[in-house]
């Protein structure tokens, strides 16, 4: 596979006393679904954002598809790399539902039918398929997230940024959302989730990336970096209780991280007990 | 003795002005002193109407047709989802000082108070600072520090934690713990965060389309999988691994109590290993 973000000894600082990412090294993959967790102010909103150009390094370099992000703009990351907010009401801000989503495939010039064609396939995409007149601000907190996803989508990104994508959801919401998350990874795209949701780094993620005071501390597959307390203490989060309760009565073997595999283990009887 | 409620909702109904449908439908729920109650529902099931109703803004503040009872003894002191849209103040003294100005308190009296409150919710010094500037865990502790200020004998919460990320949200969750046993006060609580909700809380109810549904101490709201499971709400992973394995035999329902945390689970769990091993 070949890599999509290529981050290189990347520094940044909004203070150059304080940095907030101190020479972070990472590739991220075509077609990964990565997660990334870390306390407040660990730096992985700011890594994010170094992804699509919202930020440019102080120090070091960011490579798109090979491209310094340096030698491009926002605008023409943006087509490449799309960031979804945490809170969709940031990013919202037409009357209409499909007037929101057209307002990236507008900006790029693309040609009306185009255009039209994008809106409908990204509200298909995310199950709002038909509500392009609706007013987005009257329809709940799970589908507004829906109208942000969808904004990002009708540009056709080839990776996709989602900072925090269930908060404020309720379950039904969450499971929609992610299940969405879940098909567009599946439709090719490169997914990269900020999160503090064990639940949802065990039962969906493929690698993990543990920010700490702006430095990558951990990057691994779930099952590593739930079995390391010291990393999971630094990211101020816990193992899946599925997880911890496999290690409480002393499971063997790799440790279920989902109820799902759980079920499976119990049910293959044998060597757990 | 049978304890009396301090606030009692009895055969309630409202629907809002201008709304085609009711939003909440017969419903009856009191409260006793000292207990911590849950509501849970899906999106849109009517928690922030009930708890409206709770500290009377139903039908005070709303315009709309009401029916039923509601009898409250003392205060109740409200904390809303976003405590931003609560904040009046520029200072976090303004903001606690507002309600204590509203009942006559001197001076002495409202600094004395301030100091009090911030304590209690963590945040002893930072009475100069601006609301605005604060994570979201910390506004939403200014949120019930204000909330706090009249020394209300009932505190209702509507979904303190959704606008938070997990970290603030356990600070939240932290400082309730810490509310319930230091101070006896009843509180209320509606979210979405069962797994929080199941450690917290002496009872639960289930809201749906603005009725309750079940309305049972936590172990047996939480017994209740079919009827949670319909009206979309999570159940902890913790209690269904428990249903897993006394299904799997591992675990018999008899033993005891159903757990609610990892911890219990696991020793459930190595009890039964006991069992089995002495038995061989």
């Amino acid at each position: 596979m070949s890599s999509v973000i290529e981050l290189d000894d990347v520094w940044y600082g909004y203070d150059r006393e304080k940095p907030v990412l101190n020479g972070v090294s990472l590739q991220i993959r075509q077609g990964e679904f990565v997660a990334v967790i870390g306390g407040n102010g660990s730096g992985k909103t700011t890594l994010a954002k170094h992804c699509n150009g919202l930020y440019k390094p102080s120090k070091g370099s960011v490579k798109v598809n090979g491209c310094d992000t340096k030698t491009m703009s926002t605008a023409e990351l943006a087509r490449t790399v799309a960031y979804c907010y945490q809170n969709p009401d940031h990013q919202i801000f037409h009357s209409t539902i499909a007037a929101e989503v057209s307002f990236g495939p507008k900006n790029m010039g693309w040609p009306a039918e185009k255009i039209e064609q994008a809106v409908n396939e990204a509200l298909e995409a995310v199950g709002l398929g038909g509500m392009g007149e609706a007013e987005p601000y009257f329809s709940s907190k799970g589908t507004r997230q829906k109208i942000a996803v969808a904004s990002i989508l009708a540009m056709k990104p080839q990776v996709i940024v989602l900072d925090e994508p269930t908060t404020g959801l309720d379950y039904r919401g969450m499971l929609e959302m992610m299940e969405l998350v879940r098909r567009l990874h599946a439709a090719g795209h490169t997914i990269i989730v900020i999160t503090h949701d064990m639940r949802l780094v065990a039962e969906y993620a493929e690698r993990v990336l543990v920010m700490h005071r702006g430095s990558l501390v951990c990057d691994g597959d779930p099952q590593s970096v739930f079995a390391a307390p010291d990393i999971l203490a630094s990211a101020q989060v816990e193992a899946p209780a599925v997880y911890r309760f496999g290690e409480a009565a002393g499971m063997k073997g790799p440790l279920p991280l989902t109820l799902q595999q759980m079920t499976q283990k119990i049910a293959g009887g044998g060597q757990w007990r | 003795m049978i304890q009396e409620p301090l606030l009692q909702l009895q055969e309630v109904h409202w629907h809002y002005e201008d709304s085609p449908t009711p939003a909440l439908t017969d419903v009856s729920l009191c409260l006793y002193p000292g207990e911590v109650v849950g509501v849970v529902g899906p999106a849109a099931a009517g928690k922030t109407t009930l708890l409206l109703a709770l500290a009377g803004l139903i039908p005070a503040n709303y315009a709309g047709q009401f029916a039923g009872k509601r009898q409250a003894q003392g205060q109740q002191g409200v904390v809303f989802q976003d405590p931003e849209t609560q904040f009046i103040g520029l200072t976090i003294e303004e903001e606690l000082a507002f309600s204590l100005e509203n009942v006559g308190c001197s001076d002495e009296q409202i600094e004395q108070r301030i100091t009090e409150v911030l304590q209690l919710v963590g945040l002893p010094g930072f009475a100069d600072r601006s609301p605005f500037e604060l994570s979201g865990g910390e506004k939403q502790r200014v949120a019930i520090a204000s909330a706090l200020t009249n020394g209300p004998q009932v505190l209702l919460l509507d979904e303190p934690t959704s606008e938070l990320d997990p970290l603030g949200a356990r600070e939240v969750f932290a400082l309730l713990q810490r509310l319930k046993q230091e101070s006896q006060m009843t509180i209320v609580v509606s979210s979405h965060a069962t797994e929080e909700l199941a450690t917290f809380c002496d009872r639960l109810v289930l809201l749906a389309k603005g009725q309750i549904v079940l309305n049972l101490p936590v172990r047996d709201f939480f017994a209740r999988t079919d009827v949670l499971d319909q009206h979309g709400i999570f159940v902890p992973d913790v209690i269904r691994l428990y249903h897993l394995l006394c299904r799997e035999g591992v675990l018999a329902e008899t033993a005891g109590p159903l757990p609610l945390t990892v911890e219990e689970l696991a020793a459930r769990y190595r009890e039964a290993q006991l069992v089995r091993e002495g038995s061989v």
